[in-house]
Protein backbone atom coordinates (compact mmCIF):
# COMPACT_ATOMS: atom_id res chain seq x y z
CA UNK A 1 0.00 0.00 0.00
CA UNK A 2 1.78 3.09 -1.18
CA UNK A 3 1.69 6.10 1.01
CA UNK A 4 1.26 9.54 -0.45
CA UNK A 5 2.40 12.35 1.72
CA UNK A 6 0.77 15.52 0.62
CA UNK A 7 2.82 18.05 2.41
CA UNK A 8 1.34 21.11 0.85
CA UNK A 9 -1.50 22.38 2.90
CA UNK A 10 -2.71 25.56 4.50
CA UNK A 11 -4.76 24.09 7.31
CA UNK A 12 -4.64 20.88 9.23
CA UNK A 13 -7.78 19.76 11.04
CA UNK A 14 -8.22 16.80 13.30
CA UNK A 15 -11.52 15.02 12.86
CA UNK A 16 -12.89 11.97 14.67
CA UNK A 17 -15.31 9.32 13.45
CA UNK A 18 -17.42 7.91 16.23
CA UNK A 19 -20.58 5.89 16.66
CA UNK A 20 -21.74 2.39 17.52
CA UNK A 21 -19.99 -0.70 16.34
CA UNK A 22 -20.88 -1.79 12.81
CA UNK A 23 -22.45 1.43 11.55
CA UNK A 24 -19.83 1.76 8.82
CA UNK A 25 -17.29 4.23 10.17
CA UNK A 26 -14.29 2.49 8.64
CA UNK A 27 -15.90 2.22 5.25
CA UNK A 28 -16.86 5.90 5.34
CA UNK A 29 -13.22 6.66 6.01
CA UNK A 30 -11.82 4.48 3.25
CA UNK A 31 -14.47 5.79 0.86
CA UNK A 32 -13.43 9.35 1.61
CA UNK A 33 -9.66 8.88 1.72
CA UNK A 34 -9.10 6.12 -0.85
CA UNK A 35 -12.45 5.82 -2.62
CA UNK A 36 -12.63 2.21 -1.53
CA UNK A 37 -15.36 0.14 0.05
CA UNK A 38 -15.07 -3.39 1.33
CA UNK A 39 -17.87 -5.80 2.12
CA UNK A 40 -15.27 -7.94 3.84
CA UNK A 41 -13.89 -5.43 6.27
CA UNK A 42 -12.77 -6.40 9.76
CA UNK A 43 -14.05 -4.80 12.90
CA UNK A 44 -11.76 -2.00 14.01
CA UNK A 45 -9.59 -2.79 17.00
CA UNK A 46 -8.41 0.36 18.78
CA UNK A 47 -7.96 3.26 16.38
CA UNK A 48 -7.18 3.71 12.71
CA UNK A 49 -5.96 6.80 11.00
CA UNK A 50 -6.07 8.31 7.53
CA UNK A 51 -5.63 11.67 5.88
CA UNK A 52 -6.95 13.52 2.90
CA UNK A 53 -6.63 17.03 1.63
CA UNK A 54 -9.37 18.98 -0.04
CA UNK A 55 -9.57 22.42 -1.52
CA UNK A 56 -11.73 25.08 0.11
CA UNK A 57 -11.75 28.42 -1.66
CA UNK A 58 -8.15 28.73 -2.71
CA UNK A 59 -6.79 26.94 0.32
CA UNK A 60 -5.71 23.38 0.88
CA UNK A 61 -7.34 21.90 3.94
CA UNK A 62 -5.87 18.68 5.20
CA UNK A 63 -7.97 16.39 7.34
CA UNK A 64 -6.40 14.05 9.78
CA UNK A 65 -9.16 11.57 10.53
CA UNK A 66 -9.23 9.13 13.43
CA UNK A 67 -11.50 6.15 13.09
CA UNK A 68 -12.30 4.55 16.42
CA UNK A 69 -13.55 1.16 17.56
CA UNK A 70 -17.25 1.47 18.29
CA UNK A 71 -17.68 -1.00 21.10
CA UNK A 72 -18.43 0.58 24.45
CA UNK A 73 -15.51 -1.17 26.14
CA UNK A 74 -13.07 0.53 23.81
CA UNK A 75 -13.90 4.02 24.97
CA UNK A 76 -11.21 3.53 27.60
CA UNK A 77 -8.72 3.85 24.77
CA UNK A 78 -10.53 5.82 22.11
CA UNK A 79 -11.71 8.77 24.15
CA UNK A 80 -8.11 9.98 24.34
CA UNK A 81 -8.37 10.62 20.62
CA UNK A 82 -11.13 13.17 20.98
CA UNK A 83 -8.74 15.66 22.47
CA UNK A 84 -7.82 18.39 20.05
CA UNK A 85 -10.45 17.34 17.52
CA UNK A 86 -12.12 20.27 15.79
CA UNK A 87 -14.59 18.17 13.88
CA UNK A 88 -16.55 14.99 14.45
CA UNK A 89 -18.76 12.74 12.40
CA UNK A 90 -21.16 10.93 14.69
CA UNK A 91 -22.36 7.98 12.68
CA UNK A 92 -25.43 5.80 13.07
CA UNK A 93 -26.90 3.08 10.89
CA UNK A 94 -30.26 4.07 9.36
CA UNK A 95 -31.33 0.41 9.51
CA UNK A 96 -30.67 -0.02 13.23
CA UNK A 97 -32.64 2.35 15.40
CA UNK A 98 -30.64 1.61 18.51
CA UNK A 99 -27.52 3.09 16.89
CA UNK A 100 -29.49 6.32 16.44
CA UNK A 101 -30.67 6.26 20.03
CA UNK A 102 -27.07 5.95 21.14
CA UNK A 103 -26.06 9.10 19.30
CA UNK A 104 -26.98 11.05 22.38
CA UNK A 105 -24.36 9.19 24.39
CA UNK A 106 -21.77 9.78 21.70
CA UNK A 107 -22.52 13.48 21.78
CA UNK A 108 -22.06 13.43 25.50
CA UNK A 109 -18.69 11.73 25.04
CA UNK A 110 -17.70 14.55 22.73
CA UNK A 111 -18.88 17.14 25.21
CA UNK A 112 -16.84 15.53 27.95
CA UNK A 113 -13.65 15.32 25.95
CA UNK A 114 -13.58 18.10 23.39
CA UNK A 115 -14.02 21.80 23.04
CA UNK A 116 -17.69 22.69 23.26
CA UNK A 117 -17.57 24.34 19.87
CA UNK A 118 -16.35 21.41 17.84
CA UNK A 119 -18.10 21.08 14.45
CA UNK A 120 -20.32 18.02 14.57
CA UNK A 121 -22.06 16.26 11.72
CA UNK A 122 -24.68 13.63 12.43
CA UNK A 123 -24.33 10.98 9.76
CA UNK A 124 -26.98 8.36 8.95
CA UNK A 125 -25.06 5.74 7.02
CA UNK A 126 -26.23 2.75 4.92
CA UNK A 127 -28.91 4.89 3.29
CA UNK A 128 -28.73 2.56 0.30
CA UNK A 129 -30.65 -0.06 2.32
CA UNK A 130 -33.94 1.67 1.66
CA UNK A 131 -36.16 -1.31 2.37
CA UNK A 132 -34.59 -1.77 5.81
CA UNK A 133 -34.75 1.80 6.97
CA UNK A 134 -35.57 2.17 10.67
CA UNK A 135 -34.75 5.83 11.24
CA UNK A 136 -36.60 8.47 9.26
CA UNK A 137 -34.88 11.46 7.79
CA UNK A 138 -37.32 13.73 9.62
CA UNK A 139 -36.50 12.29 13.02
CA UNK A 140 -32.79 12.57 12.42
CA UNK A 141 -33.13 16.11 11.12
CA UNK A 142 -35.19 17.18 14.09
CA UNK A 143 -32.69 15.63 16.43
CA UNK A 144 -29.80 17.35 14.68
CA UNK A 145 -31.59 20.69 14.97
CA UNK A 146 -32.14 20.22 18.67
CA UNK A 147 -28.53 19.29 19.21
CA UNK A 148 -27.14 22.00 16.94
CA UNK A 149 -25.32 19.57 14.70
CA UNK A 150 -25.20 19.25 10.97
CA UNK A 151 -26.90 16.29 9.41
CA UNK A 152 -26.55 14.15 6.33
CA UNK A 153 -27.45 10.67 5.21
CA UNK A 154 -24.73 8.75 3.44
CA UNK A 155 -23.98 5.47 1.79
CA UNK A 156 -20.36 4.41 1.89
CA UNK A 157 -21.32 1.53 -0.39
CA UNK A 158 -22.78 3.74 -3.11
CA UNK A 159 -20.42 6.63 -2.40
CA UNK A 160 -23.44 8.79 -1.73
CA UNK A 161 -22.87 12.02 0.18
CA UNK A 162 -19.66 10.74 1.73
CA UNK A 163 -17.58 13.36 0.03
CA UNK A 164 -20.15 15.99 0.96
CA UNK A 165 -20.33 15.02 4.59
CA UNK A 166 -16.61 15.29 5.18
CA UNK A 167 -16.26 18.33 2.99
CA UNK A 168 -19.03 20.11 4.82
CA UNK A 169 -17.40 19.49 8.18
CA UNK A 170 -14.00 20.62 6.94
CA UNK A 171 -15.44 23.67 5.23
CA UNK A 172 -17.29 24.73 8.35
CA UNK A 173 -14.16 24.42 10.42
CA UNK A 174 -12.26 26.33 7.78
CA UNK A 175 -14.82 29.15 7.75
CA UNK A 176 -14.49 29.61 11.46
CA UNK A 177 -10.74 29.47 11.54
CA UNK A 178 -10.13 31.71 8.54
CA UNK A 179 -12.70 34.22 9.71
CA UNK A 180 -11.05 34.29 13.08
CA UNK A 181 -7.65 34.75 11.43
CA UNK A 182 -8.96 37.65 9.36
CA UNK A 183 -10.47 39.26 12.40
CA UNK A 184 -7.19 39.34 14.20
CA UNK A 185 -5.21 40.15 11.07
CA UNK A 186 -3.22 36.97 11.03
CA UNK A 187 -1.92 35.42 7.88
CA UNK A 188 -4.03 32.30 7.47
CA UNK A 189 -1.50 30.84 5.06
CA UNK A 190 1.00 30.32 7.84
CA UNK A 191 -0.62 27.88 10.21
CA UNK A 192 1.26 25.51 12.42
CA UNK A 193 2.35 22.42 10.54
CA UNK A 194 3.07 18.87 11.43
CA UNK A 195 1.42 16.96 14.16
CA UNK A 196 -0.01 19.89 16.05
CA UNK A 197 -3.63 19.45 15.42
CA UNK A 198 -5.13 21.75 17.91
CA UNK A 199 -6.43 24.29 15.51
CA UNK A 200 -8.43 26.60 17.56
CA UNK A 201 -8.96 27.96 20.97
CA UNK A 202 -12.50 28.09 22.22
CA UNK A 203 -13.14 31.31 20.39
CA UNK A 204 -12.06 29.96 17.05
CA UNK A 205 -14.87 27.55 16.67
CA UNK A 206 -17.53 29.45 18.49
CA UNK A 207 -18.56 31.18 15.30
CA UNK A 208 -19.79 27.88 13.96
CA UNK A 209 -23.02 27.97 15.81
CA UNK A 210 -23.83 31.30 14.29
CA UNK A 211 -22.70 30.12 10.91
CA UNK A 212 -25.62 27.80 10.86
CA UNK A 213 -26.74 24.35 11.65
CA UNK A 214 -28.49 21.47 10.08
CA UNK A 215 -27.64 22.19 6.50
CA UNK A 216 -28.10 18.99 4.63
CA UNK B 1 7.13 -37.69 -7.93
CA UNK B 2 6.70 -34.68 -5.70
CA UNK B 3 3.22 -33.41 -4.94
CA UNK B 4 4.52 -30.04 -5.88
CA UNK B 5 1.34 -28.01 -5.96
CA UNK B 6 -0.04 -28.98 -2.62
CA UNK B 7 1.27 -25.95 -0.83
CA UNK B 8 0.32 -23.53 -3.49
CA UNK B 9 -3.21 -24.26 -4.53
CA UNK B 10 -5.81 -26.02 -2.49
CA UNK B 11 -9.09 -26.22 -4.36
CA UNK B 12 -11.62 -24.36 -2.23
CA UNK B 13 -15.38 -24.30 -2.46
CA UNK B 14 -15.29 -21.46 -4.96
CA UNK B 15 -12.71 -22.41 -7.56
CA UNK B 16 -12.62 -18.92 -9.00
CA UNK B 17 -10.97 -17.64 -5.83
CA UNK B 18 -7.80 -19.55 -5.07
CA UNK B 19 -6.62 -19.71 -1.48
CA UNK B 20 -3.18 -19.92 0.04
CA UNK B 21 -1.97 -22.90 2.06
CA UNK B 22 -3.66 -21.54 5.19
CA UNK B 23 -7.04 -21.04 3.58
CA UNK B 24 -6.94 -17.29 3.02
CA UNK B 25 -8.31 -16.12 -0.28
CA UNK B 26 -5.52 -14.78 -2.42
CA UNK B 27 -5.55 -11.17 -3.43
CA UNK B 28 -3.20 -9.58 -5.87
CA UNK B 29 -1.18 -7.67 -3.35
CA UNK B 30 -1.96 -9.79 -0.34
CA UNK B 31 0.46 -10.37 2.46
CA UNK B 32 0.10 -14.06 1.81
CA UNK B 33 3.01 -16.31 2.61
CA UNK B 34 3.61 -17.47 -0.94
CA UNK B 35 6.75 -15.43 -1.18
CA UNK B 36 8.23 -17.25 1.76
CA UNK B 37 6.88 -20.70 1.12
CA UNK B 38 7.00 -20.92 -2.64
CA UNK B 39 9.13 -23.52 -4.35
CA UNK B 40 10.17 -25.66 -1.46
CA UNK B 41 13.02 -27.85 -2.48
CA UNK B 42 13.05 -31.59 -1.90
CA UNK B 43 15.78 -30.88 0.58
CA UNK B 44 13.54 -28.65 2.67
CA UNK B 45 10.77 -31.20 2.58
CA UNK B 46 13.12 -33.81 3.91
CA UNK B 47 14.12 -31.52 6.71
CA UNK B 48 10.50 -30.77 7.52
CA UNK B 49 9.70 -34.48 7.71
CA UNK B 50 12.60 -35.13 10.08
CA UNK B 51 11.41 -32.24 12.19
CA UNK B 52 7.91 -33.67 12.42
CA UNK B 53 9.31 -37.06 13.49
CA UNK B 54 11.34 -35.36 16.19
CA UNK B 55 8.26 -33.55 17.43
CA UNK B 56 6.10 -36.66 17.38
CA UNK B 57 8.64 -38.42 19.52
CA UNK B 58 8.78 -35.48 21.90
CA UNK B 59 5.04 -35.30 22.54
CA UNK B 60 4.21 -39.01 22.37
CA UNK B 61 0.88 -40.45 21.31
CA UNK B 62 -1.84 -37.85 21.92
CA UNK B 63 0.59 -35.81 24.00
CA UNK B 64 1.24 -38.54 26.57
CA UNK B 65 4.98 -37.91 26.86
CA UNK B 66 4.82 -34.15 26.70
CA UNK B 67 4.89 -33.17 30.36
CA UNK B 68 7.66 -35.60 31.09
CA UNK B 69 9.73 -34.26 28.20
CA UNK B 70 9.21 -30.62 29.10
CA UNK B 71 10.22 -31.24 32.68
CA UNK B 72 13.45 -32.91 31.63
CA UNK B 73 14.38 -30.71 28.67
CA UNK B 74 12.74 -27.31 28.99
CA UNK B 75 15.45 -25.61 26.99
CA UNK B 76 15.24 -28.03 24.10
CA UNK B 77 11.49 -27.45 24.00
CA UNK B 78 11.92 -23.70 24.09
CA UNK B 79 14.45 -23.80 21.26
CA UNK B 80 12.31 -26.05 19.11
CA UNK B 81 9.20 -23.97 19.67
CA UNK B 82 11.02 -20.82 18.63
CA UNK B 83 11.87 -22.58 15.38
CA UNK B 84 8.16 -23.17 14.84
CA UNK B 85 5.82 -26.01 15.72
CA UNK B 86 5.10 -28.23 12.70
CA UNK B 87 1.76 -27.15 11.29
CA UNK B 88 0.26 -30.63 11.47
CA UNK B 89 0.93 -30.82 15.22
CA UNK B 90 0.21 -27.21 16.07
CA UNK B 91 -3.32 -27.67 17.36
CA UNK B 92 -2.34 -30.41 19.76
CA UNK B 93 0.85 -28.73 20.96
CA UNK B 94 -0.90 -25.42 21.56
CA UNK B 95 -3.32 -27.20 23.86
CA UNK B 96 -0.49 -28.92 25.69
CA UNK B 97 1.64 -25.85 26.27
CA UNK B 98 -1.24 -23.58 27.22
CA UNK B 99 -2.58 -25.96 29.85
CA UNK B 100 -5.95 -25.99 28.11
CA UNK B 101 -5.88 -29.76 27.61
CA UNK B 102 -5.98 -30.25 31.39
CA UNK B 103 -8.89 -27.84 31.78
CA UNK B 104 -10.80 -29.68 29.09
CA UNK B 105 -10.26 -33.05 30.71
CA UNK B 106 -11.30 -31.77 34.10
CA UNK B 107 -14.53 -30.26 32.80
CA UNK B 108 -16.37 -32.75 30.62
CA UNK B 109 -19.66 -31.50 29.27
CA UNK B 110 -19.24 -27.97 30.58
CA UNK B 111 -18.68 -26.37 27.21
CA UNK B 112 -21.78 -27.98 25.81
CA UNK B 113 -23.81 -26.63 28.71
CA UNK B 114 -22.54 -23.12 28.14
CA UNK B 115 -23.37 -23.27 24.45
CA UNK B 116 -26.75 -24.91 24.64
CA UNK B 117 -28.41 -23.87 27.87
CA UNK B 118 -27.07 -20.41 28.60
CA UNK B 119 -27.95 -17.11 27.05
CA UNK B 120 -25.62 -14.19 26.81
CA UNK B 121 -26.31 -10.47 26.72
CA UNK B 122 -23.53 -10.20 24.16
CA UNK B 123 -25.19 -12.37 21.54
CA UNK B 124 -26.11 -9.54 19.19
CA UNK B 125 -22.70 -7.94 19.47
CA UNK B 126 -21.04 -11.25 18.69
CA UNK B 127 -23.25 -11.88 15.69
CA UNK B 128 -22.48 -8.45 14.29
CA UNK B 129 -18.77 -9.20 14.33
CA UNK B 130 -18.84 -12.78 13.10
CA UNK B 131 -18.67 -11.88 9.43
CA UNK B 132 -16.04 -9.27 10.22
CA UNK B 133 -13.58 -11.78 11.64
CA UNK B 134 -11.07 -13.21 9.19
CA UNK B 135 -13.48 -12.31 6.37
CA UNK B 136 -10.95 -13.45 3.79
CA UNK B 137 -10.63 -16.97 5.13
CA UNK B 138 -12.69 -19.67 3.42
CA UNK B 139 -13.61 -21.30 6.73
CA UNK B 140 -15.25 -18.13 8.01
CA UNK B 141 -16.58 -16.79 4.74
CA UNK B 142 -19.76 -18.71 4.29
CA UNK B 143 -22.67 -17.00 5.97
CA UNK B 144 -23.91 -19.23 8.78
CA UNK B 145 -21.43 -21.86 7.62
CA UNK B 146 -19.60 -24.16 10.02
CA UNK B 147 -16.80 -21.66 10.60
CA UNK B 148 -19.09 -18.81 11.54
CA UNK B 149 -21.20 -21.09 13.73
CA UNK B 150 -18.18 -22.36 15.63
CA UNK B 151 -16.87 -18.86 16.09
CA UNK B 152 -20.20 -17.74 17.45
CA UNK B 153 -20.46 -20.69 19.83
CA UNK B 154 -17.00 -20.21 21.29
CA UNK B 155 -17.44 -16.48 21.81
CA UNK B 156 -20.88 -16.89 23.27
CA UNK B 157 -19.72 -19.65 25.58
CA UNK B 158 -16.92 -17.46 26.84
CA UNK B 159 -19.19 -14.46 27.33
CA UNK B 160 -21.38 -16.64 29.55
CA UNK B 161 -18.49 -18.28 31.34
CA UNK B 162 -16.96 -14.92 32.27
CA UNK B 163 -19.70 -12.33 32.46
CA UNK B 164 -17.29 -9.64 33.64
CA UNK B 165 -15.49 -9.88 30.37
CA UNK B 166 -18.43 -10.85 28.21
CA UNK B 167 -17.55 -10.26 24.60
CA UNK B 168 -15.01 -7.71 23.47
CA UNK B 169 -14.04 -6.99 19.88
CA UNK B 170 -10.71 -8.59 19.20
CA UNK B 171 -11.50 -11.83 21.02
CA UNK B 172 -12.98 -13.07 17.76
CA UNK B 173 -9.62 -13.02 16.06
CA UNK B 174 -8.11 -15.13 18.81
CA UNK B 175 -11.01 -17.57 18.73
CA UNK B 176 -10.90 -17.65 14.94
CA UNK B 177 -7.21 -18.38 14.88
CA UNK B 178 -7.64 -21.23 17.35
CA UNK B 179 -10.58 -22.69 15.44
CA UNK B 180 -8.38 -23.18 12.42
CA UNK B 181 -6.36 -25.63 14.50
CA UNK B 182 -8.75 -27.25 16.93
CA UNK B 183 -12.36 -28.01 17.80
CA UNK B 184 -14.75 -25.51 19.34
CA UNK B 185 -14.45 -27.02 22.75
CA UNK B 186 -10.65 -27.10 22.61
CA UNK B 187 -10.58 -23.50 21.45
CA UNK B 188 -12.86 -22.45 24.26
CA UNK B 189 -10.66 -24.01 26.93
CA UNK B 190 -7.57 -22.49 25.41
CA UNK B 191 -9.14 -19.05 25.73
CA UNK B 192 -10.04 -19.86 29.33
CA UNK B 193 -6.46 -21.00 29.97
CA UNK B 194 -5.11 -17.72 28.60
CA UNK B 195 -7.52 -15.32 30.20
CA UNK B 196 -7.69 -17.05 33.57
CA UNK B 197 -3.99 -17.81 33.65
CA UNK B 198 -3.53 -21.58 33.59
CA UNK B 199 0.21 -21.38 32.94
CA UNK B 200 1.11 -17.71 32.63
CA UNK B 201 -0.26 -14.55 34.17
CA UNK B 202 -3.99 -14.19 33.48
CA UNK B 203 -4.84 -11.92 30.57
CA UNK B 204 -8.50 -11.21 31.29
CA UNK B 205 -7.52 -7.60 32.04
CA UNK B 206 -7.07 -7.13 28.30
CA UNK B 207 -10.83 -7.25 27.97
CA UNK B 208 -12.29 -6.15 31.27
CA UNK B 209 -14.02 -2.79 31.63
CA UNK B 210 -11.48 -0.02 31.16
CA UNK B 211 -9.15 -2.42 29.37
CA UNK B 212 -6.73 -2.17 32.31
CA UNK B 213 -4.16 -4.60 31.01
CA UNK B 214 -4.07 -2.98 27.58
CA UNK B 215 -3.27 0.30 29.25
CA UNK B 216 -0.57 -1.29 31.37
CA UNK B 217 1.02 -3.12 28.44
CA UNK B 218 1.04 0.06 26.36
CA UNK B 219 2.73 1.93 29.19
CA UNK B 220 5.33 -0.81 29.53
CA UNK B 221 5.88 -0.98 25.80
CA UNK B 222 6.46 2.74 25.48
CA UNK B 223 9.05 2.61 28.24
CA UNK B 224 10.75 -0.41 26.70
CA UNK B 225 11.07 1.40 23.40
CA UNK B 226 12.67 4.32 25.19
CA UNK B 227 15.01 1.99 27.04
CA UNK B 228 16.11 -0.16 24.12
CA UNK B 229 15.86 2.34 21.25
CA UNK B 230 16.31 5.75 22.87
CA UNK B 231 16.63 7.57 19.57
CA UNK B 232 13.34 6.17 18.30
CA UNK B 233 11.72 6.68 21.69
CA UNK B 234 12.70 10.33 21.58
CA UNK B 235 11.46 10.62 18.01
CA UNK B 236 8.10 9.18 19.05
CA UNK B 237 7.86 11.75 21.82
CA UNK B 238 8.69 14.61 19.47
CA UNK B 239 6.20 13.42 16.88
CA UNK B 240 3.61 12.76 19.59
CA UNK B 241 3.24 9.12 18.69
CA UNK B 242 2.08 6.93 21.51
CA UNK B 243 1.76 3.17 21.38
CA UNK B 244 -2.03 3.15 21.61
CA UNK B 245 -1.97 4.50 18.06
CA UNK B 246 -0.37 1.38 16.66
CA UNK B 247 0.14 -1.33 19.28
CA UNK B 248 -3.26 -1.78 20.98
CA UNK B 249 -4.22 -4.46 18.51
CA UNK B 250 -0.83 -6.17 18.92
CA UNK B 251 -1.77 -6.90 22.50
CA UNK B 252 -5.55 -7.23 22.24
CA UNK B 253 -5.33 -9.86 19.51
CA UNK B 254 -1.76 -11.07 20.05
CA UNK B 255 -0.75 -10.19 16.51
CA UNK B 256 -3.65 -12.08 14.97
CA UNK B 257 -5.47 -9.02 13.60
CA UNK B 258 -3.44 -7.64 10.75
CA UNK B 259 -0.18 -9.49 10.32
CA UNK B 260 0.70 -12.11 7.72
CA UNK B 261 -0.65 -15.42 8.91
CA UNK B 262 2.66 -17.32 8.97
CA UNK B 263 4.00 -14.71 11.35
CA UNK B 264 0.90 -14.88 13.52
CA UNK B 265 1.28 -18.64 13.87
CA UNK B 266 4.95 -18.48 14.80
CA UNK B 267 4.25 -15.74 17.33
CA UNK B 268 1.51 -17.88 18.87
CA UNK B 269 3.81 -20.89 19.12
CA UNK B 270 6.18 -18.90 21.26
CA UNK B 271 3.59 -16.77 23.03
CA UNK B 272 1.73 -19.79 24.36
CA UNK B 273 4.92 -21.29 25.73
CA UNK B 274 6.74 -18.21 27.01
CA UNK B 275 3.93 -15.80 27.75
CA UNK B 276 3.02 -12.19 27.01
CA UNK B 277 6.63 -10.99 27.07
CA UNK B 278 6.85 -12.41 23.55
CA UNK B 279 4.41 -9.79 22.31
CA UNK B 280 6.68 -7.09 23.70
CA UNK B 281 9.73 -8.71 22.13
CA UNK B 282 8.12 -9.11 18.73
CA UNK B 283 6.90 -5.51 18.87
CA UNK B 284 10.38 -4.31 19.71
CA UNK B 285 11.79 -6.52 16.96
CA UNK B 286 9.50 -4.93 14.38
CA UNK B 287 10.55 -1.46 15.47
CA UNK B 288 14.22 -2.44 15.48
CA UNK B 289 13.97 -3.84 11.98
CA UNK B 290 12.55 -0.56 10.66
CA UNK B 291 14.39 1.64 13.13
CA UNK B 292 16.56 3.59 10.69
CA UNK B 293 13.58 4.46 8.53
CA UNK B 294 11.23 5.22 11.39
CA UNK B 295 13.52 7.78 13.04
CA UNK B 296 13.39 9.88 9.88
CA UNK B 297 9.65 9.92 9.38
CA UNK B 298 7.20 12.62 10.43
CA UNK B 299 3.96 11.86 12.25
CA UNK B 300 1.71 10.70 9.45
CA UNK B 301 4.21 8.60 7.55
CA UNK B 302 5.34 7.20 10.86
CA UNK B 303 1.85 6.02 11.73
CA UNK B 304 1.48 4.50 8.31
CA UNK B 305 4.76 2.62 8.61
CA UNK B 306 3.78 1.34 12.04
CA UNK B 307 0.66 -0.12 10.50
CA UNK B 308 2.09 -1.62 7.32
CA UNK B 309 5.41 -3.31 7.91
CA UNK B 310 7.46 -4.53 4.96
CA UNK B 311 7.32 -8.27 4.19
CA UNK B 312 10.92 -8.85 5.30
CA UNK B 313 10.12 -7.41 8.72
CA UNK B 314 7.32 -9.87 9.29
CA UNK B 315 9.24 -12.94 8.16
CA UNK B 316 9.68 -14.88 11.42
CA UNK B 317 13.13 -16.09 10.45
CA UNK B 318 14.30 -12.50 10.22
CA UNK B 319 12.13 -11.07 12.96
CA UNK B 320 12.57 -13.62 15.73
CA UNK B 321 16.34 -13.38 16.18
CA UNK B 322 15.88 -9.63 16.50
CA UNK B 323 12.90 -9.98 18.81
CA UNK B 324 14.52 -12.44 21.18
CA UNK B 325 17.68 -10.37 21.39
CA UNK B 326 15.67 -8.06 23.65
CA UNK B 327 15.81 -9.15 27.27
CA UNK B 328 12.66 -7.76 28.80
CA UNK B 329 11.76 -9.86 31.84
CA UNK B 330 13.19 -7.71 34.61
CA UNK B 331 12.23 -4.44 32.91
CA UNK B 332 8.67 -5.64 32.54
CA UNK B 333 8.50 -6.39 36.24
CA UNK B 334 9.93 -3.03 37.19
CA UNK B 335 7.65 -1.20 34.80
CA UNK B 336 4.62 -3.01 36.10
CA UNK B 337 5.44 -1.82 39.59
CA UNK B 338 5.98 1.70 38.31
CA UNK B 339 2.68 1.62 36.47
CA UNK B 340 0.79 0.41 39.52
CA UNK B 341 2.38 3.08 41.63
CA UNK B 342 1.19 5.75 39.23
CA UNK B 343 -2.22 4.21 39.01
CA UNK B 344 -2.80 3.73 42.70
CA UNK B 345 -1.15 6.93 43.79
CA UNK B 346 0.49 7.15 47.21
CA UNK B 347 -1.97 4.69 48.73
CA UNK B 348 -0.83 1.81 46.62
CA UNK B 349 -1.30 -1.45 48.41
CA UNK B 350 0.91 -4.44 47.84
CA UNK B 351 -2.06 -6.62 47.11
CA UNK B 352 -2.77 -4.89 43.85
CA UNK B 353 0.13 -6.61 42.15
CA UNK B 354 -1.10 -10.08 42.78
CA UNK B 355 -3.35 -10.41 39.77
CA UNK B 356 -0.46 -10.64 37.41
CA UNK B 357 1.24 -13.55 39.08
CA UNK B 358 0.74 -16.84 37.36
CA UNK B 359 -1.53 -18.85 39.64
CA UNK B 360 -1.08 -22.32 38.32
CA UNK B 361 -3.22 -24.82 40.13
CA UNK B 362 -5.10 -22.28 42.18
CA UNK B 363 -6.46 -20.46 39.15
CA UNK B 364 -7.24 -23.70 37.51
CA UNK B 365 -9.40 -24.90 40.34
CA UNK B 366 -11.05 -21.52 40.61
CA UNK B 367 -11.84 -21.64 36.92
CA UNK B 368 -13.22 -25.09 37.32
CA UNK B 369 -15.43 -24.34 40.27
CA UNK B 370 -16.76 -21.32 38.45
CA UNK B 371 -17.61 -23.45 35.48
CA UNK B 372 -19.20 -26.13 37.58
CA UNK B 373 -21.46 -23.69 39.32
CA UNK B 374 -22.49 -22.33 35.98
CA UNK B 375 -23.19 -25.76 34.61
CA UNK B 376 -25.32 -26.54 37.63
CA UNK B 377 -27.39 -23.47 37.02
CA UNK B 378 -27.77 -24.59 33.45
CA UNK B 379 -29.19 -27.93 34.46
CA UNK B 380 -31.87 -26.52 36.66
Amino acid sequence: MAYRADDDYDYLFKVVLIGDSGVGKSNLLTRFTRNEFSLESKSTIGVEFAIRSIRVDDKVVKAQIWDTAGQERYRAITSAYYRGAVGALVVYDVTRHVTFENVERWLKELKDHTDANIVIMLVGNKADLRHLRAVSVEDAKAFAEREYTFFMETSALEAMNVEDAFTEVLTQIYRVVSKKALDIGDDPAAPPRGQTINVGSKDDVSAVKKAGCCSS
Amino acid sequence: MDKKDVDDIEPGPSPSRPVDRFGFIKTEQSNSPEGILKSRSTNERGREERRIRKWRKMIGAGGSDWKHYVRRNPHVVKRRIRKGIPDCLRGLVWQLISGSRDLLLMNPGVYETLVIYETSTSELEIIRDISRTFPSHIFFQQRHGPGQRSLYNVLKAYSVYDRDVGYVQGMGFIAGLLLLYMSEEDAFWLIVALLKGAVHAPMEGLYQAGLPLVQQYLFQFEKLVQEHMPKLGQHFIEEMINPSMYASQWFITVFSYSFPFPMTLRVWDVFLYEGIKVVFQVGLGLLRFCHDDLVKLPFEELLHSLRYFPDEATDPDTLFPLAFSFKVNSSLEELEKEYRKRLDGPNASSSSSKRLQPLKSKTMSRAVSQVLSISNVGKK
